[in-house]
């Protein structure tokens, strides 16, 4: 079985703290000039991606070493998702390129690299 | 009804609660059911039915005037983006797993009543009311929220298949053929205007959107009836699918989506639309080959890699690959049966045993439980000559599967026998 390293994890999960406490500060100096839109904007652009990340975070062990690879490439575009509103959008339109990246980097990146990136995130 | 007058703050409060109190209460309710594995996948199932057809019903509502929503942040054609999924999470798998044992129409009926009946037209200007807004609602949980939450129960105690297997079959058409190229509009730009479109192109562009959703219905069917699961990997087939259109190509629905989206690309005039078939492709490419190892592969240890040795990913073979025969039942005293049979012979049918039996047409294929009689049979065998023929015999299913269905449901199966004397 494989997981995710309790370091990586701990590490995304602090990125998208950061993100979320970022984005509630813009909310506060919108709503000092007036505009509410990304007050009522907030749980669905932050609080929901950032939920969504948490929870691909702390799923259990997987099968396969892909899978566990999935779940960091899911959780990174939602972290992007957070941080970089302009381009929510795009990057939630583009989702599928995640799986397409891990699929690239398991099957044709050179074993001795693949394996030596894969270890920073993934336990055996 | 209660003439509600909110101030501003209220409002606000109430449009976060709309999306995070769905969203808390599923997560927290999904947690108390996630020993059931089939039961979050219910839940799951009833989100993304919702979502699409909440969406398609809602922008309906707005059409016709019966309602529209105030405020202009994440709107989707006037839709907010976060009451549309909290919608979805509300009455799919919130209201699942909350009531898991209570009948959908019983936890819905008093919902209607009580909470849009009196609070509905009192929402402006989060959300004001038109005429006939009364019926709008009905008809949003008669065609929406109903449906979900039978999906859900249908799902976690794996019953009534073929029904909830058209169900996913319309919520994946919505969510694919108008969620998804709405928010491709949203992005990149464009409209659903196609007055600038020839007629002509518009008409062929509609017969290759037809012709694509055929395919992808008749690729579900088969997963229904040849593999006895959904075309979702969460709800996945018992027995591995290689007969129907996927005796001619592997991944049928992911080629059928891509070719629609690239008919109403062209039909919009929006190469964005269309390029969305890209993102079918790398859905192959990313999730599906994973699934295909990580699934298929282990399951069918044999029998996968030889599919896969003989069927293409994206084009089509011209003439099936089947590994094991089927068995067609003719009546020989029945003119009709012997001229289909000497007409399969001629067409040089392969993968087909012809017996003689009394009575109807009947087709069986190898280690299966499913019984083809009449049109049905006919239709089938179809599938043994060449993809023309297939394509054909699929669109004849899809129409008379359902028939043969509903009257089995209110009558019982047709009774059929076969001999085994060959011819």
């Amino acid at each position: 079985m494989f997981e995710l390293r309790s370091r990586a994890r701990l590490t995304i999960t602090f990125a998208i703290c950061a993100a979320s406490l970022a984005r509630a500060f813009d909310v506060v100096s919108d709503l000092r000039i007036g505009d509410e839109a990304t007050m009522l904007a907030y749980p669905l652009t932050v609080i929901f991606p950032s939920t969504l990340a948490v929870l691909v975070l702390v799923m259990g062990p997987a099968r396969s070493r892909e899978a566990v690879l999935m779940r960091v490439g899911v959780a990174l575009q939602l972290l992007l998702i957070v941080a970089l509103p302009a381009f929510a959008l795009y990057l939630a339109l583009g989702m599928p390129v995640v799986f397409l990246v891990v699929e690239l980097f398991e099957t044709r990146l050179p074993p001795p690299l693949r394996d030596r990136i894969a270890a920073l995130v993934v336990a055996e | 009804m209660i003439a509600l007058d909110l101030p501003q703050p209220i409002l606000w409060a109430l449009r976060w609660a709309l999306f995070l109190g769905p969203l808390a209460a599923a997560l927290l309710l999904a947690r108390r059911v996630q020993q059931s594995r089939r039961h979050l996948v219910g839940g799951l199932f009833s989100f993304l039915y919702g979502l699409g057809t909440i969406l398609a019903l809602h922008l309906l509502a707005i059409e016709v005037g019966w309602w529209r929503y105030g405020g202009d942040v994440l709107m989707i054609h006037g839709v907010p983006a976060d009451i549309l999924i909290g919608g979805a999470l509300l009455f799919g798998p919130v209201l699942y797993f909350a009531l898991p044992n209570v009948a959908p129409a019983l936890i819905l009926l008093p919902i209607v009543l009580a909470l849009h009946g009196t609070m509905f037209a009192s929402l402006d200007p989060l959300v004001t009311a038109g005429p006939n807004w009364f019926m709008g609602v009905c008809l949003v949980f008669l065609v929406a929220h109903l449906p979900a939450l039978y999906l859900a129960r249908w799902t976690a105690t794996d019953r009534e298949l073929p029904i909830r297997a058209a169900l996913l079959a319309l919520g994946y058409g919505v969510v694919a053929f108008l969620l998804v190229p709405t928010l491709v509009m949203l992005a990149m730009g464009g409209t659903w205007e196609v007055g600038a479109t020839p007629r002509w192109l518009l008409g062929l562009c509609l017969l290759v959107f037809g012709f694509s959703c055929m395919v992808g219905l008749a690729a579900v069917q088969t997963f229904v009836l040849h593999g006895e699961g959904t075309p979702i990997p969460l709800d996945a087939t018992r027995r591995l699918v290689r007969t129907g259109l996927y005796a001619y190509v592997c991944n049928p629905m992911q080629l059928s989506t891509a070719l629609a989206w690239i008919a109403m690309g062209v039909a919009l005039a929006n190469p964005w639309v269309a390029s969305a078939a890209l993102m079918a492709w790398v859905f192959v490419l990313g999730m599906v080959r994973w699934h295909h190892r990580q699934d298929l592969e282990q399951r069918f240890p044999a029998a996968w890699p030889r599919y896969r040795a003989n069927v293409p990913e994206w084009l089509p073979r011209w003439r099936p690959w089947i590994p094991e025969p089927a068995q067609l039942g003719i009546d020989p005293t029945k003119a009709s049966h012997r001229a289909f049979r000497d007409w399969l012979r001629s067409r040089q049918a392969i993968g087909i045993e012809i017996v003689e039996a009394q009575g109807w047409l009947s087709y069986r294929e190898p280690g299966e439980t499913q019984h083809f009689t009449g049109a049905a049979a006919a239709a089938k065998a179809l599938n043994h000559l060449n993809l023309a023929a297939a394509l054909l015999g699929a669109a004849v299913l899809l129409l008379v599967l359902p028939f043969q269905y509903a009257r089995s449901r209110l009558t019982g199966p047709r009774p059929t026998e076969i001999r085994d004397d060959a011819t």
